[in-house]
């Protein structure tokens, strides 16, 4: 049977990609070496499959269809972004298990939209080059929550996605061990005249409820709120919210928080572990 | 005409290559497939990120302008413009 070993929590802005030397280089290594330390633990762990949650943004999806969310089914590739500085390439998927994820949610009452042939952006690619390709054979299937275009996906929906996971992965007939990353956040004003700007102070008390699993006092911040103190990137904490929700009994760490201004966010790693 | 009609341009140019280069090679002929008014089409032109942005326009896609337009190094020029 199907299990779901953990979540993890990570960051997916694609200057880390694309501009790799712009914050002082122990600054960098520090960072790759979160990102490495993360693989390490999914090969551990012998994670064979992993759920990404990424967010548009409003790039792959254009003002003719905004999907609240999405999950692809079928082919992936990556990145879009020419600028990104690696390779476009096809990830290696697990089809069955992402059709049954679909399957499950419209059971669950989740309206989710699929992709069969879908060019994956920086969310799930930054994730994707520098944790998830450590492990060999390892299987991915993305999925895409609004959060780039007004109105964002509701917390309380993001959570439900999360549980809908969940259900699936359990009642899926295979030995397949998952894990679920929740990518992108913490604060960043992405565009904005303010960007640049880290409100480390939200960080952090953010980072606490994240080590005391209070799902609830995340989801009671409203996307005003986030806004004004995490920046329209704070957003991405839906995709931690519905991550968490798919683990609902692990064991919380945060494993590292750092700002980085030259990256314009504050970059937090963590990690949700099934209770044994 | 709306700033659908802006958001629908900015995302085409900012998001396919191919449809940045039609831009910058006509750039008026190209804007004229949007139903846009004449100040749009302006802010459009002039890379005016500012005014895009209190048009209404969503910030991710006037930074995608910006770097379809200006270049990947666009983003000192970008906050300067944003914090003129």
């Amino acid at each position: 049977m199907a299990n779901i070993v953990g979540a993890f929590f990570l960051p997916h802005v694609p200057l880390i990609l694309s501009e790799p030397d712009a914050p002082p280089r122990e600054v960098k290594d520090k960072i790759y070496d979160h990102f490495a330390d993360i693989g390490e633990r999914l090969a551990t762990m012998n994670v064979d499959t992993v759920v990404t949650i990424g967010a548009d943004h409003y790039g792959l999806f254009g003002p003719g269809c905004i999907p609240q969310c999405l999950i692809g089914i079928g082919d992936v590739e990556g990145p879009a972004e020419d600028w990104l500085g690696i390779e476009r390439t096809a990830l290696s998927t697990n089809q069955p298990l992402a059709r049954a994820i679909l399957d499950q949610g419209q059971a669950d009452g989740i309206d989710w939209a699929f992709a069969k042939n879908l060019r994956v952006d920086h969310s799930i690619m930054v994730p994707h080059h520098l944790t998830v390709l450590q492990v060999p054979g390892i299987r991915t299937i993305p999925v895409y929550l609004n959060q780039g275009v007004e109105p964002a996906i509701p917390s309380k929906r993001a959570r439900a996605i999360g549980e809908s996971i969940r259900n699936a992965v359990l009642a899926w007939p295979g030995n397949e061990r998952v894990a679920v990353l929740g990518t992108g956040g913490v604060s960043h004003w992405v565009g904005y005249a303010q960007m640049g700007r880290i409100n480390e102070e939200f960080d952090r008390r953010f980072l606490d409820l994240f080590e005391a699993r209070d799902i609830d006092a995340m989801m009671a911040l409203s996307d005003a709120e986030i806004l004004e103190h995490a920046g329209n990137g704070g957003l991405e904490i839906k995709n931690w919210i519905c991550a968490m929700a798919a683990v609902p009994d692990g064991v919380a760490e945060v494993l590292a928080y750092q700002p980085v201004p030259q990256w314009i966010t504050g970059m937090a790693f963590a990690e949700l572990r099934e209770a044994a | 005409m709306s700033i659908n009609a802006v958001e629908q341009a900015l995302w085409q140019i900012a998001n396919h290559a191919n449809e940045a280069e039609l831009y910058r090679a006509n750039t008026a002929s190209y804007l004229s497939q949007f139903r846009l008014e004449p100040d749009e089409i302006e802010m459009i032109q002039s890379v005016d990120v500012k005014g895009l942005t209190q048009r209404g326009a969503n910030v991710m896609l006037v930074l995608g302008l910006a770097r379809a337009i200006l270049g990947p190094d666009c983003i000192p020029e970008y906050m300067g413009k944003m914090n003129s």
